[in-house]
């Protein structure tokens, strides 16, 4: 009995057409939202966890560890101080340590924070499944005033190898102080991460020094104090510190005592954090967000059928001379909400099938706009069974939200019977 | 509260009742059709006792055995003509099977009824029904009505919102296809012109309590 039901219910739907279509598109875009913040959640996640990976320690001076790996990793934030090159010099040679790339930062370009390295970055660092960073354009910095800027970097601001670039003291967006007198050419330019290397500008550790050579005390020389590039070229460009250092060990056995090792370092105060334990930290402290979020585009698919019970009751008036003609034509009260019941499954299954499209045709105008402004990757890939999980509660939820409804036309025709006039 | 000490129809009858709005011919009509339950005494119809059915089988029982005509907005806004006629079929098994043992499809059989009802489905199908004038739509709910073979035809009011000339030739349409079709026809109407077209009447009073017959 219930094909002809469906039938008739999709028929009614159809006659109803406008009022139909809006609530479904209400609960359609609610539907899209939901599925857009699950994917963006999952998505965030993803990228987060892809952005460091291979690095078996992250050190850094004593601070937090989220702290240091906000700075070190996602570059967001200042370092409040740094390794000195002596204890780098000496933890670089432990027996355990199989490889270590020193960071050095504070300087930004144009915005994007600029990492004074050594070649090796090129070499250890990695993301996603140890994927190694690649070249699109050029080479590592070979000169002292060389610079391999990231994929965002180039395309955002136009540049392509041999390029001149001028880097700006601090990170800010605008640096008042420039290093105009030291400009550097792109010697290279990164392939696309979807971490946040595609928005660093890299130079050597020497670089970092020569351009601060004949600073003092955070300032600008003064007249007549000024050290010319081809000067500074000649000087002897000894880092004094580093803000961190990525370490690769020998084995993954030696993390645990590596890493207290460099916790109780005598000289100096040090903390070594693990970048998978770290990013679950600071994704733990981004959950109540992440939960916020939830919660909100549920409360936005609850509206939505709210909106469709509304409808649905105040088009039951008009419909009692359909229900009273089903009546007679040996329809039961019971087929009459099962009737009511399939329209608003109808229409929820509608909306749960076209807000998952407008989802697949958002995430494909955004992916590539998400992915260079917030280096998250957001894939393109069929419902996952959490997803498929959630269309169906969205159309268990529109039947539910008919029985509303269903119940008032079963009370409704048991009471008319088949006699209402109009 | 309607109250009828005793009321017989025979089968193949046609029995007009009449009775001022308001004296219970509704209330009559919603019993033989089981939607309503009588509070005390028996009622049988074509030999079932309606008072001990569960409701689920006089639902059954009235959409195999009982066609409707009601005063007016008897079709469903959002069917086409045909499927208005063929919604009778789809909640009756029994009427189905009686047209596939004259060796006919819903289909064909709402077509021929309809144009023995002077409603020519193919020139008109592409309307809505709404669009059908008020005597094209009553026609329609005749076929529906008729359909299957039910054995109890209802017609309450339905010339009530005809004119005259329209109402007779809905009649003589109405009295032909039902007894082609064998079925008992009880009508109801405030219309006491009608009467005499009718093998039989029975005045219900006003607020009634009794029956005339």
């Amino acid at each position: 009995m219930n094909a002809p039901l469906l039938r008739l219910a999709v028929q009614s739907l159809l006659n109803r057409r406008v009022t139909a279509l809006l609530t479904m598109a209400a609960i359609a875009l609610s539907v899209t939202l939901l599925l857009g913040v699950e994917k963006v959640r999952t998505g965030a996640r993803l990228s987060f966890a892809n952005t460091i990976s291979g690095t078996d320690l992250i050190v850094g001076a004593r601070s937090g560890s989220i702290q240091l790996l906000l700075y070190s990793v996602f570059r967001i934030g200042d370092a409040t101080n740094n390794i000195s090159w002596a204890s780098y010099q000496d933890i670089r040679k432990w027996p355990e340590v199989a490889w270590s790339v020193p960071i050095s930062l504070g300087d930004s370009h144009r915005g994007f924070r600029v990492i004074g390295t050594t070649a090796e970055y090129f070499q250890h660092y990695k993301y996603g499944r140890k994927q190694a960073l690649a070249f699109e354009a050029g080479k590592p910095f070979a000169d002292l005033f060389d610079a391999v800027v990231g994929a965002d970097v180039a395309k955002e601001l136009g540049y392509s190898v041999g390029d001149q670039i001028v880097l700006a003291h601090g990170a800010g967006a605008i640096g008042f102080a420039k290093h105009a007198d030291k400009p550097f050419t792109i010697s290279g330019i990164l392939a696309r991460t979807g971490t946040p290397v595609d928005r660093s500008v890299h130079v050597s550790l020497q670089a970092i020094e020569a351009i601060h050579i004949d600073w003092e005390d955070g300032r600008a020389p003064r007249p007549g104090r000024a050290i010319s590039a081809e000067e500074a070229r000649l000087s002897v460009l000894q880092p004094k510190a580093v803000t961190a250092v990525f370490i690769g060990l020998k084995t993954r056995m030696a993390t645990f005592s590596a890493q207290r090792k460099v916790n109780t370092y005598k000289e100096e105060a040090l903390l070594a954090v693990l970048p998978g334990v770290a990013l679950q930290q600071l994704w733990d402290t981004l959950g109540g967000l992440e939960a916020a979020l939830s919660a909100i585009s549920v409360l936005v698919v609850v509206t939505g059928f709210m909106g469709m019970i509304a409808v649905s009751l105040s088009a039951l008036n008009e419909r009692r001379r359909e229900m009273a003609i089903l009546r007679s034509l040996g329809a039961g009260p019971r087929h009459i909400f099962v009737l009511l019941v399939l329209e608003a499954g109808f229409l929820a299954a509608a909306a749960a099938i076209v807000g998952a499209i407008a989802l697949y045709g958002g995430l494909w105008i955004a992916q590539p706009i998400v992915l260079s402004r917030y280096g998250v990757y957001l894939p393109i890939a069929p419902p996952d069974a959490w997803e498929l999980t959630l269309l169906g509660l969205v159309v268990a939820a529109g039947c539910i939200s008919g029985v509303i409804p269903a119940l008032l036309a079963y009370r409704r025709s048991l009471a008319d019977g088949m006699s209402v006039r109009l | 509260m309607l109250a009828i000490p005793s009321m017989t129809v025979g089968r193949g009858e046609r029995l007009f009742i009449e009775g001022p709005s308001g004296c219970g011919k509704t209330t009559l009509l919603n019993l033989i059709a089981g939607v309503l339950k009588p509070s005390g005494g028996g009622l049988r119809v074509l030999g079932s006792d309606m008072t001990a059915m569960p409701n689920r089988t006089r639902d059954r029982f009235r959409s195999d055995h009982i066609g409707f005509v009601f005063q007016s907005f008897n079709l469903i806004p959002y069917l086409s003509l045909i499927e208005n006629v063929l919604l009778a079929c789809r909640f009756s098994p029994a009427r189905r099977h009686r047209i596939a043992e004259a060796g006919q499809t819903p289909v064909d059989e709402a077509a021929r009824l309809l144009a023995h009802l002077g409603l020519d489905h193919a020139a008109l199908g592409g309307r809505g029904v709404n669009q059908l004038s008020t005597g094209q739509q009553q026609r329609v709910a005749v076929a529906r009505a008729l359909i299957g073979r039910p054995e109890l035809v209802i017609c309450d009011e339905p010339t009530s919102a005809l004119d005259a000339n329209a109402r007779d030739a809905f009649l003589s349409l109405l009295m032909a296809e039902t007894e082609a079709a064998g079925a008992t026809l009880v009508f109801v109407s405030h219309d006491g012109a009608l009467a005499k077209r009718f093998d039989r009447t029975i005045t219900l009073a006003s607020h009634s309590n009794g029956v005339a017959a």
